[in-house]
């Protein structure tokens, strides 16, 4: 079995190189939202096709050496959230990088190869409300095609319920219902803690009465 | 493996990518590594091939990866790329489209939707790559576009017929079942389009459904994007057998 992960994993790699050869003049930008409990991720994926790579290389190689060290890939991705905007019910949300990876310097320059960047963000989510997501995204819109959609929450309680962008999905607006059960949640939590502390109070006093 | 239909539209992918290799290669850089063409497509096996252990074949290059995980007796395709550029050629006097039945078939339906559904169907952005494309292997994005619950038999059947060009690439018996599997989800399956109505302009359409996601995604501004197209099948549940890799 261990053989046929490392074989699918090899063939996702090849699959990527066929399908992400795409146009060679557009900066390809593709967002992935997702509401948690208490918080949005972000996940985004880039990919320069060839004939404008050299202008995101040289943001991303910045000591020319033509290797993406970690440290340059770090501030490329925080470059990137920089350019974004982020609201969650109208307040702007500050997002942290979890993660980049960034595709050899040569698929790159072929235009095959894609720079993954992931983040995330706090936010409140008050339960049995409607929340909406504000996003938009200012990185390199002179060469960029945009992609921006919502990911299907894990949760079963949060649903998406409509989903707006503009014409060049540039910016998006992604409305949530926070369905019943967190608060149920909640309620089991609290009446939980409130029956063990009574137990904890009547306890001793049987022992005391007998 | 595959069926008659299924073989022909990868040969017929094949070919366009030879057409594209001779006609780009005259103005190509000495230096360049790309290369298109019969030549750069690759069949690999993964993995040992067995009766009861999961293990895969692969057919791929330039706008084709054909990915079928056999599991026991079964045979999974997803997910599998198609693409072709150019959309249209000629051999031996044959006009050659590779994804036409795709293409034809997706904009018969949008066209036989009622104004309603299609206000639901057509989304008011446009498309312009595929929104599942590579790296996102076991993502599931939030649907749209109309119901196919809320769509009459006949569209319905449309729909699946429009489906049946990516699941019968795959050879009869296993092909049949997931058809089966696609058609009993088909209440929480959604169609969705960006783009032009009229057939010969380019257009992205999108279906997905409990155990399918397909994408029809034209290359390019909406001015030139009618001979580059790229599509996706995958599915959300069992992309490379994955229920049974489970097992």
């Amino acid at each position: 079995m261990k053989n046929f992960t490392l074989a699918v994993v090899l063939l996702s790699l090849s699959i990527a190189r066929d399908t992400a050869a795409h146009q060679l003049d557009e900066y390809l930008q593709a967002t992935r939202l997702a509401l948690g409990h208490n918080h949005i991720q972000l996940e985004i994926d880039l990919t320069p096709g060839a004939a404008i790579a050299p202008i995101v290389l040289a943001r991303l190689d910045r000591d020319g050496d033509n290797t993406i060290s970690p440290a340059e890939a770090a501030t490329y991705g925080r470059l990137v959230l920089g350019d974004l905007i982020l609201k969650f019910d109208d307040r702007s949300i500050v997002t942290n990088l979890t993660h980049v990876e960034v595709a050899p310097i040569d698929a790159l320059r072929d235009g095959v190869g894609v720079i993954q960047i992931r983040a995330i963000g706090g936010v409140v989510t008050d339960v049995r409300r409607r929340h909406h997501i504000y996003f938009r995204n200012n990185h390199e819109p002179g060469i960029s095609v945009y992609l921006v959609n919502a990911l299907a929450p894990d949760d079963g309680n949060v649903r998406v319920v409509a989903q707006t962008r503009n014409s060049s999905q540039q910016q998006a607006r992604i409305d949530y219902d926070i369905g019943a059960r967190w608060p149920a949640q909640v309620l089991w939590f609290v009446f939980g803690t409130g029956g063990l502390l009574m137990l904890a109070m009547v306890r001793p006093r049987r022992r005391r009465l007998s | 493996m595959l069926s008659r239909d299924g073989f022909q539209k990868t040969m017929a992918i094949v070919d366009a990518d030879q057409v594209l290799e001779t006609r780009s290669a005259p103005s190509r850089a000495a230096t360049s590594q790309i290369r298109f063409g019969r030549a750069e497509y690759y069949l690999s096996i993964l993995g040992k091939p067995s009766a009861s252990d999961l293990w895969m074949v692969q057919f791929g290059g330039h706008h084709l990866a054909i990915n079928v995980t056999l599991a026991a007796r079964q045979s999974v395709l997803t997910p599998t790329h198609t693409g072709t550029q150019p959309a249209s050629y000629a051999i031996d006097g044959r006009t050659i489209r590779p994804l036409g039945d795709e293409n034809d078939k997706a904009f018969a339906l949008v066209n036989a939707l009622t104004p309603e559904q299609q206000k639901q169907a057509i989304l008011s952005f446009e498309v312009r790559n595929l929104v599942l494309g590579p790296g996102t292997d076991g993502k599931t994005i939030a649907p749209e576009g109309v119901r196919a619950s809320t769509l009459p038999p006949a569209q319905r059947t449309m729909l699946v017929d429009l489906i049946r060009e990516w699941v019968e690439i795959l050879g009869d018996e296993a092909a049949a079942a997931k058809m089966k599997e696609i058609e009993s989800g088909l209440g929480e399956t959604y169609f969705a389009w960006a783009g032009p109505t009229t057939n010969g302009k380019g257009a992205y359409f999108r279906i997905q459904g409990p155990a399918v996601m397909i994408e029809y995604a034209p290359q390019g501004p909406a001015d030139n994007n009618t001979d580059h197209i790229h599509t996706i099948y995958r599915d959300p549940t069992n992309d490379y057998a994955a229920r049974s890799a489970r097992r």
